[in-house]
């Protein structure tokens, strides 16, 4: 034992902070249970952090969004994150009583918020009935409006936004039917398509997945090409009769997927219409996967489970349906009163479910199909983060975001 | 005289010296510091706390380093080299860390931390320990709380090194 202490080197916290700062985060919940010097170099050690969010938004930004995701994705299940960000919030739990669920909040200038769209870990980009894009931040438990300025030439109504891989780059649709490729860093317009009426959109590699007023869920191609030149190419998906109220992408990235899809290799889109019908489509292949009928109500909204297994339907009655993605079985529903649901979000969690409507949000605990809590308001979109961490709520003029944590179901 | 032709000597902890081109020795930012602050006439640089044997391995990185500059020499033999001059003792590698830290070489910092790094980096929490010989001083209670709390995050980890 004495040898093995004469060995001992004792290093710094300046040189372990390096070392952590080499490390992937996903390993930060081992390291800081070697020791206590360990685990307090990692917890207190601001630096660490902010350079590695940094770091991984750079390397976002040039195109390394696996290890981007990977990265994200275990800051949020890192422990010793949580562990931060718990004290954190009771500190602030002791400073002020939180009634409402959703622990921060800030009113936009121009108009209701249509949409949010979250950027990596620690943004959201939003988009206005008034033309407007904003961008947000959150740090430092505080959610901040970054930028406000940026309003498209015709001033339409915009609808819904989504961003590309890089990062970099959002594309917004308005309601005077024009795509908007928007350059975040520069904060302006750089790209007008015209192109059909665009309701809602959902993205999947470098491709949007959109709906419309009108029976065809599209694939949009070149949506993120900033050369004009580039014509958008267009595929459509064929499996609706009525307006296409709602879109979202389902990644290949989850194991569920591959799964449900073993004939298929790319990411999947999740429909829903007025239809009465919620379809699956295969992106890949631009083909019809399955139809599920949710009778007697439109559908509105629809969200799927982070691992693709699950999907969820929100319908005009107020219902929500969830639905096995394999079997394309309905596996449950849940009523409420006679509301519009409109946005609808799955819990990284995996067994709540949330819900907006014009009323309010709603939050469901899949296991017993129970709600377990409301919040009062009209709810335009529920979104959250690619990593999980962040649930940001688009409520009238205010967008409310919140840490995982913090949220307390 | 000029700098190009000007010697420094550094002394290690047990006082050995070590007659250094003086561009090689002011890659370390603590001697270029200190040089600058003194007359020329002065060369003796005492380095207290790095022992000769560490120091002698530094000096060996700053020789390379400087040389690889002045030929232009590829990244591709940089690298390898970098690669062999960390094939040392846990022991060593640890006290070249502090010793790049001391004396603020931050390439050879980064370096030395970027290996550790990769060391630790899918050792397990009892593998870590035994490498810097470091004892948990945690109480039983609260290693299983952070064993629970950290379940989640591991087993997602290993998910990953499966996947690679």
């Amino acid at each position: 034992m004495e040898a093995t202490r004469d060995q001992s080197v004792v290093l710094g916290p300046d040189i372990m902070q390096e070392i952590f700062a080499n490390l992937p985060v996903r390993s930060y919940g081992r390291m800081s249970q070697v020791c206590k010097d360990w685990n307090r170099v990692l917890k207190e050690s601001d630096r660490i952090w902010r350079r590695r969010f940094r770091e991984d938004f750079v390397q976002g930004a040039r195109g390394g969004r696996e290890k981007l995701l990977q990265n994200c994705s275990s800051a949020f299940m890192n422990s010793s994150l949580k562990i931060h960000a718990r004290e954190a919030y009771m500190q602030q739990l002791a400073a002020r009583t939180v009634t409402d669920p959703l622990v921060f909040e800030l009113e936009g200038p121009s108009g209701g918020i249509w949409d949010v769209c979250p950027v990596g870990i620690d943004m959201a980009v939003t988009c206005t009935e008034k033309g407007s894009v904003q961008s947000w931040n959150v740090q430092y438990d505080q959610l901040r409006l970054m930028n406000e300025r940026l309003i498209v030439p015709s001033g339409a109504a915009l609808t819904d936004i989504v961003v590309d891989e890089s990062l970099s780059y959002a594309v917004t649709c308005g309601l005077d039917s024009n795509f908007y490729l928007i350059d975040l860093l520069q904060r302006k317009v750089v790209k007008t398509c015209d192109s059909d009426l665009t309701l809602k959109m959902a993205r999947s590699g470098n491709l949007v997945v959109t709906s419309s007023p009108g029976p065809t869920v599209r694939i949009y191609k070149g949506l993120f090409d900033r050369d004009p030149n580039v014509e958008l190419e267009t595929i459509p998906l064929v499996g609706h009769t009525d307006w296409v109220r709602s879109v979202c992408v389902i990644e290949k990235r989850g194991s569920g997927t591959s799964q449900l899809n073993p004939g298929y290799g790319g990411d999947l889109a999740l429909s829903g219409a007025d239809d009465y019908y919620v379809a699956l489509f295969d992106l890949e292949s631009a083909q019809l996967l399955g139809r599920m009928s949710a009778q007697p109500s439109q559908v509105h909204s629809v969200a799927a489970s982070f691992d693709g297994g699950i999907g969820a339907s929100g319908n005009s009655t107020g219902t929500v349906d969830l639905w096995d993605l394999k079997s394309h079985n309905q596996v449950g529903a849940m009523e409420k009163s006679s509301e519009n649901i409109h946005a609808l979000s799955f819990c990284p969690d995996g067994v709540t479910l949330l819900a907006g409507s014009d009323r309010g949000l709603s939050t469901w605990d899949l296991r017993n199909l129970k709600e377990l809590k409301r919040f009062e308001s009209e709810i335009t979109s529920v979104r959250f983060s690619e990593a999980g961490e962040l649930l940001f709520v688009c409520s009238g003029r205010r967008l409310l975001c919140s840490q995982l944590d913090k949220l307390d179901f | 005289m000029t700098e190009k032709g000007r010697i420094v000597k550094m002394v290690s902890q047990d006082q050995e010296e070590f007659e250094v081109e003086y561009g090689v020795a002011t890659m370390s930012t603590l001697i270029a510091n200190v040089l600058q602050d003194v007359s020329e006439e002065t060369t003796t640089v005492p380095i207290p706390n790095v022992n000769a044997q560490v120091l002698a391995k530094v000096i060996e990185y700053c020789r390379y380093h400087y040389e690889a500059k002045r030929i232009d020499q590829s990244e591709e033999d940089i690298e390898r080299w970098n690669k062999d001059f960390m094939k040392v003792d846990n022991k060593t590698l640890f006290n070249i860390l502090i010793a790049a830290s001391f004396l603020d070489i931050a390439d050879l910092l980064d370096l030395g931390c970027k290996t550790v790094a990769g060391m630790i980096k899918d050792k397990s929490v009892e593998q870590i320990r035994e490498l810097f010989c470091i004892e948990g001083d945690f109480t039983e209670e609260q290693e299983a709380k952070m064993r629970e709390e950290n379940n989640w995050g591991s087993e997602m980890s290993q998910e990953n090194n499966a996947a690679q």
